[in-house]
């Protein structure tokens, strides 16, 4: 009896030590970050991982936002290529950036955007910074519009954006809305519904417009269009955010791709503009980008400046050197620029030949439908139309990958592959 | 006349403008000292205000190393594919290494996450907004006093409170510690604390071995969320193991820190801008799900992060030679800022300057408080064209073997 007594009481002992251990040690190894829940996995990530694990010779990455040659390869421009070889061979230094970037790289970024006589550029009542791409030039200029756009909190994004737009404006503070934008009866533009949307948005909201190769439907308004476009913009005295990241890349010249753009400062609105070197330079992982506000006038441009750089420092204080120096040496170097509008026009006519190619294929396989928004729409993405089901069984019968949407990057397809990409879609869709 | 008149009133009105509100913002305090150093014909001018390392020619230096690393890379032909989200990979691991230690048993037991960053503000910028989001037990952040410019507004500008811990001692400049273990002793339990593993900026004052241990023990029983700002290993020792000794004895003592990396400094790559963000977590499963977050946090503030300087900084770590000259060289930058300082100290002695200039040589890394007072300051720079901040900070990085005797006796001027 006693022996049980023992017993029991050194066990009560015992899972009372180990209690106390746990709480102390769990207690202060317990951790600050136990409420931090798994994040989503990212959508198209998801598609570039399963790709990865796909076993299947045939298979093809449709999901992939990167310019591919036509051996499925990344392409490195060769102007880009030269470009390094002259900054290394000027063995400079390592220096800080001013908070705004690179002058040099500034200037010729904003000329490369408005045009060289552009009487924004003349009169100085602009300023142009330096910034992480795309994405960071976006959120640099939500930022911006948080702290001093207080008339307003919307932004109106057309439906559909790309996906980083939400949370890039919603996590600087702006609450997002949405105008009419595609027809997925028509796989086009509903220029009606984004006339009669844009026409509600309540005075000085922010409307975020994509200036050529919408993201991600490939579907741009025409010149007409976009001309009635800019006049309900102005009687609404919206405030016009142009999000430009295929200058050249959409129809092979970069005048006509920034020609939305050029005819809303001539029409007097006094826009943000967004740039970015990822696709038209290849410069995806160099982070070459531009943000630009159009002012009233050179001390308003100052004044702008000022702010754009307080808020810049803490974010990250100055920008990343290398890809600057690329770009801006292929700016200002005749014959690099040159080379580069070749290269550049060379990208964009492969895109709208693999457009072709696939519907010439698709008609050859026996398609009835109609898939002339494939060769209208124009610049890397195109909506195909297919619906989720479809996307599916092209997944898993095909090892074709896409995101959910039916959006294909065209960058994806070769003429080595196109052949089995109209056969599968046209097996899903017959 | 009229129909012309109102039709350019229409335009003048639609041109007015959008940011007639906006203010001039005040001028940053470091560039304005650089703007009038750059105004200033005196031959014998010298920047202090410069945070940025010259060799004794006064030059900038790039290192060797990483001159070599680059010639590799640009010898592979690499593509220019995005990096992910969290960075360079091998980057990454090698960043977290050098901070921990490759035996350390955070590493081994993967329960930390390492994403690449924009250099030491971005990393700080990413914490910061981390633990915004996550960290909701407390809103405040304890800064020592002073501390970096900038770390104020990143922490403001991320939705934080700033508050202060005594850090400075003005009377000895030196570490106020029995001011800094009260002031601790006293801040709300997960609060978040900010620490600066070695070199601090802009004092150079750090504490001792014995000293560090106390404060982590003190912040452990008052429960706070270490954060470490390391933005200086290797360049203020010259010994990359015992500029990281802090962290890792924090580590040790069971803090789950977070750590904010720069490779500017240490490997010259300014404005490549390398840095790393290290959270250490409970176990592996949590780094994950902080890791995702971190992921879903940075998405929207620049995608994915500059290749170019991370690979060099990858290439140096992870090849063995380029590391040992790496080291070398680290060593070098440091030890010539021990010389400045040092010669500094005798030419003021050798001036005749009666003041106790001890603290210049026991304070450690880029920057010296020298102690000099705004008057003074304003002093040096309109009779010597001798450039600093007003908090009589110098760069001993602008001191050169040349310049260091017209430093001592300007500074003798104005203090005897």
């Amino acid at each position: 009896y006693n022996l049980l007594e023992l017993i029991s009481f050194l066990s009560f002992f015992f899972f009372f030590l180990l209690a106390c251990y746990f709480l102390c040690f769990r207690f202060f190894l317990s951790s600050w970050w136990t409420e931090v829940q798994m994040g989503p996995p990212d959508p198209i990530l998801g598609v570039t991982e399963a790709f990865k694990r796909d076993t299947n010779s045939k298979k093809m990455n449709l999901g992939v936002g990167a310019y591919r040659d036509d051996n499925g390869k990344p392409y490195v421009l060769s102007c880009v290529r030269k470009a390094e070889a002259l900054i290394a061979s000027k063995m400079l230094d390592k220096e800080y950036l001013p908070i705004g970037g690179l002058g040099d790289f500034n200037k010729a970024c904003a000329e490369l955007a408005l045009g060289p006589d552009s009487e924004v550029l003349k009169s100085k009542r602009s300023i142009t910074v330096q910034t992480i791409s795309g994405t960071g030039s976006l959120r640099i200029g939500a930022n911006f519009l948080s702290r001093f756009h207080t008339v307003a909190r919307d932004v109106y994004l057309p439906k559909p954006s790309w996906g980083n737009h939400t949370p890039i404006f919603r996590d600087a503070g702006m609450q997002l809305k949405a105008y009419r934008y595609y027809d997925p009866a028509t796989c086009g533009f509903d220029f009606t519904g984004a006339l009669d949307d844009v026409s509600k948005i309540p005075e000085h909201s922010v409307i975020m417009l994509h200036a050529c190769a919408h993201n991600p439907t490939g579907v741009d308004p025409r010149p007409e269009q976009w001309k009635e476009l800019s006049a309900v913009i102005k009687k609404r005295k919206l405030l016009v955010f142009f999000d430009m990241a295929y200058q050249g890349f959409a129809s092979g010249d970069i005048d006509r791709d920034a020609w939305a753009v050029r005819y809303f400062l001539e029409q007097g609105h006094n826009v943000l503009l967004s740039q970015s070197f990822a696709k038209n330079m290849g410069l995806y992982g160099e982070r070459v980008g531009g943000f630009t506000v159009v002012c009233a006038d050179a001390e308003e441009a100052k004044r702008v400046e000022s702010q754009l750089k307080i808020l810049i420092r803490p974010i990250y204080s100055n920008p990343p050197m290398n890809g600057a120096r690329i770009a801006s040496t292929i700016l200002s170097t005749p014959e690099l620029r040159s080379t580069w509008l070749e290269e550049v026009k060379g990208m964009a006519d492969r895109i709208i030949k693999m457009r072709e190619m696939l519907v010439t294929n698709l008609k050859k396989e026996g398609s009835t439908h109609n898939w002339q928004h494939v060769i209208d729409q124009i610049g890397m993405f195109c909506f195909t139309g297919l619906k989720p089901e479809q996307v599916e069984r092209l997944t898993k019968e095909f090892s074709v990958y896409m995101t959910k949407d039916g959006r294909i990057s065209v960058a994806g397809v070769t003429s080595g592959n196109v052949g089995y990409l109209a056969h599968a879609i046209h097996q899903v869709t017959k």
